[in-house]
Parts: structure tokens; C-alpha cells; sequence
């Protein structure tokens, strides 16, 4: 990693943390919690599925396999116009839907963990914050009976993330390339 | 290439191409020195970071893929692994962002070779020696470009290796492991490629990595479809293009030591290789990683002398203990000289033709934009 990307790194998992933060100094004054989590997810979707468009007008097209980054940019579009849909449903839909994605996000996490320990990468890290995550997620659910579990569940999920990225910015990487 | 090729093979080439032992020993030391002159190894010998012709591992870690990382990235490989082939190639599709990346594709027998061994000629040993393994290597790295790009160098599970089985061919379908620290088995068909990264620019799609090491194997034979190729497949056929390979640096070094006028790409020594070529031909068809033992084998029935091992530091003291003007005329200086006047020479070419890709050199003249391309705009 360079030390620009570290940076990066860096500054992106404090983006996090703050945005974490606003997240339920907003929900607390103002009780719009959900929406400004609904508006982070369709923000990020929406970025997603344009660099994956655009990069495959540009260049993916005419490569063996390409079609692969036009259908995930659409599937991510669909993704982003289906939370922002989400506003106008009953909110145990909403509170099913994210918690949803933060289980799937998490069983990836620990899926690529043991991915990336048969290639000696590192491991330990990702697959400790996806348990975490999971284990949280469901402690919050069965135990803490609030109104707003699900945003404290968010926010507890970007913190853990946040810190890892944090983390993840002092390692040395491991690189497997062909020379 | 493997560095078996690269130094005992150089060695070899250059004896039948009539240079004494001793010049021999200083063109294949010259030619696998491409493989070590990191800036990590400038470092330690006081040369120029600018003569580097080569990356390890750990310095790409460390390097951005912004746009100057990736042209300086792309001036190394490009120059000295990966020559491309036709720099104005008619692609017929893509944008213009997708055309440079195709028109890098390295391949034998392009007007940037010949202007390679051109260089080389009138000039020390050194350059000899890097010539060489810039020859050597458009054999074997044809259809990979020395960019990281995931749409031109990118493989997919399409990959067979072709296998003589009681006069007909077999295909063997190779899977790659992705574990740095596992051994290959060629027996088992048990090789180890770079990992599979979706971003355009990652350095995993630097080069052949994402077929390991198939490339630099002289034994094998193998079909696949390259991420360029609209799901055409290519066959790779490693004993012939290496015999070629061979034959041509043969030629080559005929050129450049003075016997031959003019150099004419797609030519070959071939009477000068005859005596030899069925110790070629078997040492080639034989299964296995490093064919060292072999070619010193072959150089002693040439010559009845054989390289000393390869010693990356063999002349480091020299270079370290000259004053500071007098660097450039010590055996490295030499061949830092050579490295910096070719990778200025490729990456001028480069961009000459419009392609922004290795970055603007020095002494710029302006991109001549070409016509075919202008009239489809």
C-alpha cells in the first residue's frame, strides 16, 4: 500500500466514524435516523453502479466477461432505486432490509476471510469483524429491547468496519503477483 | 523467459553468433541482469533510479496506481518485458482509452524490436546483453501487455494445456492455485496465478500474471482466450517460439557483432542453429521449470565452456568505490547507460503515437496523430 492509499484508508474510516456519529446525533434531535442511514446506503449504491457502468461502456465491453460489470451495475442501481423506495414502506420492512444487508455484508466478510487465508493474505482481521458484527447484531436484536436497535445496530456496524479499515491502513500489505 | 534462457541461453546464442567466451559472459550476464536491476538494487550500487528494468514485489506495493504511478509502471515493463508489437495496430473497436491499452499487446517481430537491436548496435557488450533479453521476451510474453489491465491481460477458466498422448493431442484443463508459497508441479498441472482483481488498474493485472507462469515455461503448450481476443482462442506453442526466439537472437547478435549489414525482423539464424537444434528441440520438450543444466551443457559442446553462475553483485565493488564522475564508466554504468537510452527510445515511440500510457518523455516531440483514426473521427 502506498502511503497516499493509507491515507485514504484513513480518512475514510474517520468519514465513517463521524458519519456513525451524526447518524444518531440526528435520530436523537431530530428522529430522521433512518432516513439519513437510507440516504448513506442509496448514495453509496448509486456511486457504485455508475463506475461500474461507466467503466463498462469505456472498456469492459470488449473484454471476454465484460458483461459481468453491466449486469452488477445494474443490479446495484436496482439495489440503490429499491432502498430509496423504502422510505414510503411500513418500517419493519425497513428495519428487515437492513438488517438484512449487514448479515449479508458480514457472512461476505467472513467468507473472503477464509478466501484470503488459503492465499496467505490476512485473514484474522476480517473474519473477527464479521462475527462481530453478527454476534452484535443479533445480541441487540434478542436482548435490547428499543425503538431504535436498528440504527444503534448500524452505527455499531460502521464503527466496527471504520476501526478495521483504520487498522487495515497500518498493515503491511501482502501482495501475490507473477513475476 | 526463465532466467535458464535469459543467461544460459543468451550465452550460448552469442557463441554460435561467433563472440568469445568472455564477450559471451559479459552479454548473458547483461541479459538477466534485466531481471535484477530493481531500484533497490540502484540503490545499493549508486546508479540512477532511472535505470531501473525492473519492480520487486515490494516496491510495487508501495507505488499508486495514480497516472504518473501507472505511466512509470508502464515505461519499465513496456520497455523491457513486455516490448509491444505494433504501437499503431488497427483495433476496430473501443474507445480510445481501451485502444491504448491494446496497441501495448507485446509480440515478436515489431518496428520497435528492430529498433531495439538498432540501439544496440556500436555500443558495449551491456546493451548486447539487454537487447537481448528485450528479443527474447516478445516471444514469450506475446499477447500480454506491460500495462496493468484488467481488459487486455485478463484470463478466464478457459485455459488447457496441450499434451502429446500416443501421437494425438490432449487437453488438460489448468486451474490456477493462487497461493504464492505453493509449488508448482508440472507433472500434476499444478501452476500459480495472480489473484483475480476487478479494478482496471491493479497491478494484478499487471503483464502475464494472470496466467502464472506459463509464459516463461519453454516445455509447454497451451490454449486459451485473452481477455482481448472476442473469445477467439490462441494456442501458445512455447517449444516453437522459444526455438525461435533462440534462432533470432542468434541472428541478432550476428547483426550487431558486425556480419550482417542490416537487421530484418522475422529472420533467423537457422543454418547457424542446425548442428544444435535437436539438443534444442529435446531440451524444450522436456518437463520441467529450469533447463540450466542443459544449456551449460550445450554451451560446453559449443564452446567447451560453460558461464560462471550468475552473480548479481559481481560488479557492485567497481561501481561503489568510483568518484562520482567516473560511475558512468564502470561495467554497470555501462549498462545503466544502455537501460536508460532504450527505455527513452520505447517510451518516445510510445508516445509519438498518441498513446499517453508510459507518460511524456524528456525531449517530446510532438504525438503525430494517426490518420486512419483521424479519418474515422
Amino acid at each position: 500500500m502506498s502511503n497516499w492509499q493509507r491515507i485514504r484508508k484513513i480518512l475514510v474510516s474517520l468519514f465513517m466514524i463521524i458519519w456513525a456519529v451524526l447518524i444518531w446525533i440526528l435520530n436523537i434531535y431530530y428522529g430522521t435516523g433512518y432516513e439519513v442511514i437510507l440516504f448513506g446506503m442509496i448514495s453509496y449504491l448509486l456511486i457504485h453502479s455508475i463506475r461500474l457502468l461507466v467503466f463498462y461502456f469505456t472498456m469492459a465491453r470488449f473484454m471476454n466477461g465484460g458483461n459481468s460489470m453491466f449486469y452488477r451495475g445494474i443490479l446495484l442501481l436496482n439495489l440503490a432505486v429499491f432502498t430509496f423506495s423504502l422510505n414510503s414502506f411500513p418500517k419493519a420492512l425497513l428495519v428487515a432490509y437492513l438488517v438484512g444487508s449487514i448479515m449479508v455484508t458480514s457472512i461476505l466478510q467472513i467468507f473472503h476471510a477464509f478466501e484470503s487465508k488459503k492465499i496467505n493474505g490476512h485473514w484474522k482481521i476480517p473474519l473477527f469483524n464479521g462475527i462481530l458484527t453478527i454476534g452484535v447484531t443479533l445480541f441487540i436484536l434478542v436482548f435490547i429491547k428499543i425503538d431504535e436497535a436498528i440504527i444503534l445496530i448500524y452505527t455499531l456496524a460502521l464503527l466496527i468496519d471504520a476501526i478495521d479499515r483504520f487498522i487495515m491502513a497500518f498493515r503491511p500489505n501482502k501482495l501475490i503477483t507473477i513475476q | 523467459m526463465n532466467g535458464d534462457f535469459h543467461y544460459y541461453g543468451t550465452y550460448c546464442a552469442a557463441l554460435l553468433a561467433g563472440y568469445t567466451p568472455e564477450e559471451s559472459q559479459n552479454i548473458c550476464y547483461c541479459a538477466q541482469l534485466v531481471d535484477h536491476c530493481t531500484r533497490t538494487f540502484l540503490k545499493r550500487a549508486n546508479g540512477p533510479s532511472i535505470a531501473a528494468t525492473t519492480q520487486l514485489q515490494s516496491e510495487m506495493i508501495n507505488i499508486d496506481t495514480d497516472i504518473q504511478g501507472l505511466q512509470n509502471i508502464t515505461r519499465i515493463w513496456s520497455a523491457f518485458h513486455f516490448l509491444p508489437r505494433d504501437l499503431y495496430a488497427e483495433v476496430g473497436k473501443g474507445t480510445k482509452q481501451y485502444k491504448n491499452k491494446y496497441r501495448l499487446i507485446c509480440g515478436p517481430n515489431g518496428e520497435l524490436l528492430k529498433e531495439t537491436v538498432e540501439l544496440a548496435k556500436g555500443k558495449d557488450l551491456q546493451a548486447v546483453g539487454l537487447a537481448m533479453h528485450v528479443l527474447a521476451d516478445t516471444w514469450a510474453h506475446t499477447y500480454f501487455a506491460g500495462t496493468p489491465s484488467l481488459v487486455i491481460n485478463n484470463t478466464d477458466y478457459h485455459i488447457y494445456e496441450l499434451l502429446q498422448v500416443d501421437g494425438k493431442t490432449e487437453r488438460r484443463h489448468i486451474s490456477f492455485g493462487h497461493n504464492p508459497a505453493a509449488k508448482e508441479d508440472p507433472e500434476k498441472g499444478a501452476y500459480t496465478g495472480s489473484i483475480y482483481q476487478s479494478s482496471e488498474n491493479s497491478i494484478m493485472n499487471l503483464g502475464h500474471g494472470r496466467a502464472g507462469h506459463l509464459p516463461d515455461y519453454s516445455y509447454i503448450s497451451y490454449a486459451y482466450m485473452p481477455a482481448w481476443g472476442d473469445y477467439h482462442e490462441i494456442i501458445k506453442n512455447n517449444p516453437h517460439d522459444y526455438m525461435y526466439a533462440f534462432a533470432q537472437m542468434v541472428y541478432a547478435m550476428q547483426y550487431l557483432r558486425g556480419g550482417i549489414d542490416k537487421f530484418a525482423t522475422d529472420t533467423y539464424a537457422w543454418d547457424t542453429i542446425k548442428p544444435y537444434e535437436d539438443d534444442l528441440k529435446k531440451m524444450f520438450a522436456v518437463r520441467r521449470t529450469d533447463d540450466s543444466a542443459d544449456w551449460k551443457a550445450l554451451a560446453e559442446k559449443i564452446s567447451g565452456t560453460v558461464p560462471k553462475p550468475f552473480d548479481l553483485d559481481e560488479h557492485t565493488d567497481e561501481i561503489m568505490s568510483a568518484k562520482k564522475g567516473t560511475r558512468r564508466l564502470t561495467y554497470l554504468g555501462h549498462f545503466f547507460s544502455a537501460a536508460i537510452a532504450h527505455k527513452s527510445m520505447v517510451t518516445t515511440r510510445i508516445y509519438q503515437s498518441g498513446n499517453p500510457l508510459a507518460g511524456k518523455p524528456k525531449d517530446a516531440v510532438k504525438p503525430q496523430k494517426n490518420e486512419k483514426e483521424s479519418d474515422s473521427e
